[in-house]
């Protein structure tokens, strides 16, 4: 091996080190992680969505959140829903692990995690008055109600409303503008 | 999974598929003010950027290899309308633009049109030309907007990639097409870029399936020479593609991609007289890939990839067929041990015909105008590739991991080539990260370094005989090799500062140079002449180190700057055991009779023995310094005002003086479904040139120019 590389290596690092400190200054802003982010769509759907009233028993029951494979946006929503309600009802998350306990759900978000369980899901739930999100692609195409996409690093969302509409959900108007529509 | 890139897994990209907000984007994640977010409208919901670290975003930054990620974002924030534009975003890549339609792309040196250490793939498709084993970029057409991103990595690839992966890899990955549904309209127009239309339409194929079908036609209106001449290149191309993705099962994907071309291509040609004469290159093709993947929940995969290149091209006295088919096959096991093991066999056949009289006069040009003829021997000429790779990936402790591995394959023109590599990743916290890396890459002898015949000639003497020269490609030729010790750091400051260091020295053997034979007097001429062979031999070694960096700040939500600088050094010394041309020149006057007017053919000589040489000729061809400065600003929430700004340093061995050049584009997004923007580009001076004339074709300089686009998205 030539001598050289190693004097050459040490120029190397000695380059590093020069560089290093034009690393010092820093800013600082609010960020968002994108559990947080999806958290607190997943509030704003549910304040815009209108589900049927027979699935309620009571005017004081709770409107049920429901999360399946992914905990930290469970966690998340958690924090959110603390003290909030929505139309005088008060707000409960349940992070399920089965998916028959979804019965109990007014919404359920499918983490991307379920993977090929997805679709069984889907199926499971059929036409029941649950308002369906799910984080993988396609998944309001293949069925699913909302879909969370990612563009230029900001979360947008898709609404099926073939979806919505056999699970007799009602959508205001304004959740519709901003969404991106589609219907299967 | 383990840390798997672009570099540790081939494929068609499904891995590495959220790898694209990689770089750019790494910020730590902020867990705090979750409720706060409950007190948001959706309307400020949706303008919030998400800037948390995914696990996949992770992985890249631990990557022990040299890795850089142009994201869509920075594509469409560029302005850039080529790919070879693009490419200037990467530290460690030299781009300079020869003429309209030619570039000469490497990346750590040895740039030339024909760059020949440089791997290039489309969707893990390989698009180098099997004649040259470089890459026409006027025949690779991708639609800016169908690119997901584009991974460039810098350093050797060989021992998964194979034969070529030398200096470089970049890998362009286009979109699914699930993420380009419904219709998208693009019209630009520009001073020197005349037209840049493009068709696109989205749909679903079946309950599981999508596709896209698209046409593209960009044409280029001519550039001057040096000389403030016309350069008459001018340049068209039409392509017309499609791809479809489906998922089968929710374990097993299939996609499906086609395209075929045509393009044309204006160039002055210059040895037959001072001014050169007009001719152009035309070229049509066609590619076709199909691609399984099947994955299994515990990360395991499985994938098998067939693909298919044919193209024509007519270019400089030569008409060039081309025909490559292509099957792989890659399984990475996931045991979810200490081990993470990927390994994969593939076998690439190529056939073509390589002819110069029917194709010269295509182009509008015969041998006797010229100058020169080529041949190959033989004409038509298949071969095979048969490959294997096997890499592991072993974790030694919680912060510690080693990849060794190795390509092992089996080309027509050398035999056996083994391409061994072992890369050390050091996890310094969550937010640094140091590695090493050894590895030996090859560059197998091509078409042209093994069967080539170029006659020049014949020019008169002066005493009735005449004198020619003849280049010949030599079938004994060994494999270039390079051995490269690489080095690098990464590191995540605070939420919106990342940083990405690397240092390397890489020794070259046997690479090859043009090597000045005994005269011989020709039996099949009237009148005497003399011939003066040139054959290819590995002759010369070399050594190349540098340094490359690139800085990441994320200043505000609206104001991001992205930085990158690289300095090179190479050195060349022929070997001993060669034949200095030099002194054979000498040899030859005396022989011939020094009086005898060798003068100008000696310098055509000298001339002749940089063919299809010249990056080694011209000391590597690349600037020392180089360095880029983007600034991505929102004005508002429509509005955006970027700019690129570019310096790189002179070429002196050919004449190329340093230049900086600055790129500004102004969009505007009207409403959800249009678009306008307006770039200026090469703003600081009115032309500049970036290469020096390669192959007795003329380049011409970069001129200003402006552009301007409307996208409209149905």
């Amino acid at each position: 091996m030539d001598y050289r590389l190693f004097g050459r290596s040490v120029l190397g690092i000695r380059l590093l080190c020069v560089a290093m400190p034009l690393i010092g200054m820093m800013a600082s802003a609010q960020t968002v992680s994108e559990p947080a982010l999806k958290a607190a769509f997943l509030y704003n759907f549910a304040k815009f969505v209108e589900w049927p009233p027979e699935i309620f028993a009571g005017a004081s029951d709770s409107m049920v959140l429901c999360t399946y494979e992914n905990n930290a946006v469970g966690d998340a929503l958690k924090e959110i829903v603390k003290g909030r309600t929505i139309n005088g009802r008060r707000l409960a998350v349940l992070e399920i692990r089965n998916i028959a306990a979804s019965k109990a759900c007014q919404m359920l978000f499918v983490g991307a995690a379920a993977g090929r369980n997805e679709d069984s899901i889907l199926t499971a739930i059929g036409n029941g008055s649950i308002l369906v999100v799910g984080e993988t692609r396609g998944f309001a195409q293949r069925g699913g109600a909302i879909n969370f996409v990612l563009q230029d690093d900001r979360l947008r969302f898709v609404i099926n409303l073939g979806a919505t509409d056999r699970a007799r959900l009602k959508l205001s108007s304004k959740l519709l503008s901003l969404a991106i529509l589609t219907s299967n | 999974m383990a840390s798997t890139c672009l570099l540790f897994l081939r494929g068609s990209g499904s891995v590495c598929l959220a790898l694209g907000l990689c770089i750019p984007n790494i910020v730590r994640s902020q867990p705090a003010s979750d409720t706060d977010l409950g007190n948001k409208s959706l309307e400020q919901l949706m303008n919030i950027e998400i800037t948390s670290v995914l696990r996949k975003e992770e992985k890249l930054s631990r990557t022990p290899a040299a890795v850089y990620v142009i994201t869509q974002k920075d594509i469409q924030r560029s302005g850039a309308t080529t790919i070879p534009d693009l490419l200037r975003m990467a530290p460690g890549v030299q781009v300079a633009q020869v003429d309209a339609n030619r570039w000469a792309i490497s990346v750590r040196g040895f740039n030339d049109i024909y760059s020949n250490k440089l791997l290039v793939l489309i969707d893990g498709r390989t698009v180098y030309t099997p004649g040259f084993s470089g890459v026409f970029w006027d025949q690779i057409d991708v639609p800016l907007d169908t690119i997901e991103r584009i991974e460039v990595v810098r350093g050797p690839g060989g021992s998964v990639w194979g034969a070529n992966a030398v200096n470089g890899v970049i890998n362009i990955i286009t979109k699914s097409a699930a993420d380009t549904q419904g219709e998208r309209v693009t019209v630009g127009a520009g001073s020197e870029q005349t037209a840049d239309d493009e068709f696109l339409y989205g749909g679903k194929a079946g309950r599981h399936g999508y596709y896209r079908v698209f046409g593209h036609y960009i044409s280029f209106g001519d550039l001057p020479t040096q000389q403030g001449v016309n350069g008459g290149d001018g340049w068209r191309l039409g392509h017309e593609g499609m791809r479809a993705d489906w998922n089968l099962s929710p374990s097993d994907s299939v996609t499906v991609e086609a395209g075929a071309f045509e393009s044309w291509q204006g160039q002055t040609v210059l040895m037959a007289s001072p001014g050169g004469i007009p001719a152009h290159v035309g070229d049509f093709g066609g590619d076709f890939m199909a691609s399984w993947n099947h994955r299994l929940a515990n990360g395991s995969e499985t994938t098998l990839q067939v693909y298919n290149n044919t193209y024509s091209r007519t270019d400089t006295g030569m008409r060039e067929a081309e025909n490559t088919v292509d099957v792989d096959f890659q399984d990475h096991l996931n045991r979810e041990s200490r081990q993470d093991i990927v390994w994969g066999v593939g076998y690439r056949s190529t056939y073509d015909s390589l002819t110069n009289s029917a194709g010269a006069a295509m182009a509008g040009i015969s041998n006797n105008a010229l100058g020169y003829a080529i041949y190959f021997q033989p004409p038509q000429r298949t071969f095979n590739l048969f490959s294997v790779f096997i890499q592991d990936e072993i974790s030694l402790a919680k912060s510690l991991s080693l990849t060794v591995g190795s390509k092992f394959e089996h080309n027509a023109f050398t035999g056996f080539e083994g391409e061994p590599s072992a890369r050390l990743a050091w996890l310094l916290d969550n937010s640094q990260t140091l590695w090493i890396a050894a590895s030996r890459a090859v560059r197998q002898p091509s078409r042209v370094d093994s069967d080539v015949d170029v006659n020049f000639g014949p020019m008169p003497l002066g005493n009735g005989s005449n004198i020619g020269a003849q280049l010949l490609g030599n079938p004994n030729l060994q494999s270039e090799t390079m051995d490269d010790y690489e080095a690098g750091y990464r590191i995540i400051l605070g939420k919106r500062l990342s940083a990405d260091l690397t240092a390397f020295y890489s020794f070259y053997h046997n690479l090859e140079g043009n090597s000045l034979m005994s005269p011989y007097l020709s039996a099949q001429a009237e009148a005497p002449l003399f011939v003066i062979p040139l054959v290819f031999e590995n002759r010369i070694g070399a050594e190349d180190y540098g340094a490359e960096a690139a800085l990441n700040w994320n200043i505000s939500g609206r104001w991001k700057l992205r930085g990158t600088y690289s300095w090179l050094k190479m050195n060349f010394h022929p070997y001993a055991s060669a034949q200095s041309n030099a002194a054979a020149l000498a040899t030859l006057s005396g022989m011939l009779g020094g009086s005898m007017g060798l003068g100008s053919f000696s310098d055509l000589l000298v001339s002749i023995s940089n063919f299809n040489q010249s990056a080694t000729a011209n000391g590597g061809a690349a600037p020392e310094n180089q360095a880029g400065l983007r600034s991505y600003f929102d004005l508002t929430r429509t509005i955006s005002f970027d700019n690129s700004i570019y310096y790189v340093g002179a070429l002196p061995l050919q004449y190329v003086p340093s230049y900086t050049r600055l790129d500004s584009r102004l969009s505007w997004k009207a409403r959800k479904s249009v678009e306008a923007s307006v770039v200026g580009q090469n703003l600081l001076s009115p032309h500049h040139l970036e290469f020096g004339n390669v192959d007795q074709v003329m380049g011409t300089e970069v001129t200003r120019a402006v552009f301007g686009k409307v996208i409209w998205s149905f």
